[in-house]
């Protein structure tokens, strides 16, 4: 009779420990989620552009943008397939643009042609779809 | 024991609820999922003559910031303003004393900066016009940090000195450095000033120019912008 209640209360106390420790493991789960959810944001005026010129990378460019936010200038790629574009579905210096960007994403995404060689750009990351980027003006 | 079995299995469904909720989008980025297209909101212009509210004092206030309540602006022909807005601008009677003698103030202007072209950096410019306040002033540069540009002293009323940084110089400079050592650097730069794009930009002979607006902000209101043409090739060859 009282090792029918010790067996039984050690199985409750198992099941709660296994069900303790699955709500500890969800806990841990939810704030790297959250993290890789992020997303990083610009928006500043757009001073220069500078396509890159090589086959490979040829329909991308980076545009060079005084972002308010880090109040550094920054180098992003703009790829077309990659990066989403608003309204008005232009980006232009000298206008003041607002947008998203995956950080370090685009070291090998724009290379310059010079001399016999295509030559990588290091930029600051690559403009993304979530959301974006655009200007109202 | 089929009790303790039933528990085990409820136990197991609570986690896996749980687990579900846990990993569960917040409402911002579920929105986003479904296509929702977030607003994007227009970063202020220092040209439109908007003030920031800022603590910071900054002229740019960042994304999602309230809407402002617009400033009362009154401009006669030469560009003057009243301190605050007479009967006549309300609708009331018309003012008992002349509007020459209402005008107490006169907004910020540029006549010249010298020199007109930058060949180094940090490089000390004079702007020169009037309506520059003895101390308060703010010079402003849209693609430079405000810090260094606040509080910038008039003697004068006429002239104002500030060194210009032009960081986007470095920022390029930072670019090229960190390319293999086997690219010749020289010839590099060459082809990245002359493959540079923009309205901002201007390729002359052998070297290319960025275009810095250069507004003065103060008590009384915002100047005109003045270009200053910056010579990259100079700095990026330094």
């Amino acid at each position: 009779m009282v090792h029918g209640i010790i067996k039984k209360m050690n199985l409750t106390l198992i099941s709660i420990f296994i069900a303790i420790l699955f709500v500890v493991i969800a806990t841990i789960i939810r704030p790297q989620a959250a993290k890789a959810a992020e997303m990083f944001s610009f928006g500043g005026l757009h001073t220069v552009t500078l396509p890159c010129t090589c086959p490979a990378t040829a329909s991308n460019s980076i545009i060079y943008i005084f972002d308010y936010k880090t109040k550094t200038p920054m180098a992003l790629v703009y790829a077309p397939y990659s990066s989403k574009l608003y309204s008005q579905y232009n980006f232009e210096t000298g206008k003041y643009e607002l947008g998203s960007y995956i950080p370090g994403a685009g070291a090998e995404l724009c290379q310059e042609y010079s001399g016999n060689s295509c030559i990588p750009i290091l930029s600051d990351g690559l403009i993304d779809m979530s959301p974006g980027f655009g200007t109202s003006i | 024991m089929k009790k303790q079995w039933y528990l085990s299995i409820s136990l197991l469904v609570v986690f896996f609820v749980v687990i579900y909720l846990a990993n569960t989008p917040d409402s911002s980025t579920k929105n986003l999922e479904e296509g929702t297209e977030p607003s994007l909101v227009q970063v202020g212009n220092p040209r439109d003559g908007v003030k920031s509210n800022t603590s910071s004092g900054a002229i740019f206030d960042w994304i999602h910031t309230t809407p402002r309540q617009p400033e009362l602006h009154f401009e006669t022909e030469s560009k003057t303003t009243t301190g605050s807005p007479s009967p006549l601008y309300l609708g009331g009677s018309y003012p008992t004393t002349p509007l020459s003698e209402q005008i107490t103030t006169k907004s910020p202007q540029i006549d010249s900066i010298t020199p007109s072209i930058v060949t180094s950096t940090p490089y000390e410019i004079v702007i020169s016009g009037s309506g520059f306040t003895t101390t308060g002033n703010t010079v402003v540069i849209p693609s430079e940090s405000q810090s260094g540009f606040e509080n910038i002293a008039s003697a004068d009323g006429k002239t104002i000195k500030v060194k210009l940084p032009f960081s986007l110089a470095q920022k390029m400079r930072d670019q090229i450095m960190a390319m293999p050592s086997s690219v010749n650097k020289k010839q590099f730069i060459e082809t990245f000033l002359s493959n540079l794009t923009g309205s901002t930009v201007a390729h002359a002979n052998t070297t290319t120019y960025i275009g810095v607006s250069v507004s003065v902000s103060n008590i009384n209101g915002v100047s005109n912008p003045v270009l200053v043409q910056v010579d990259l090739g100079a700095l990026l060859r330094e």
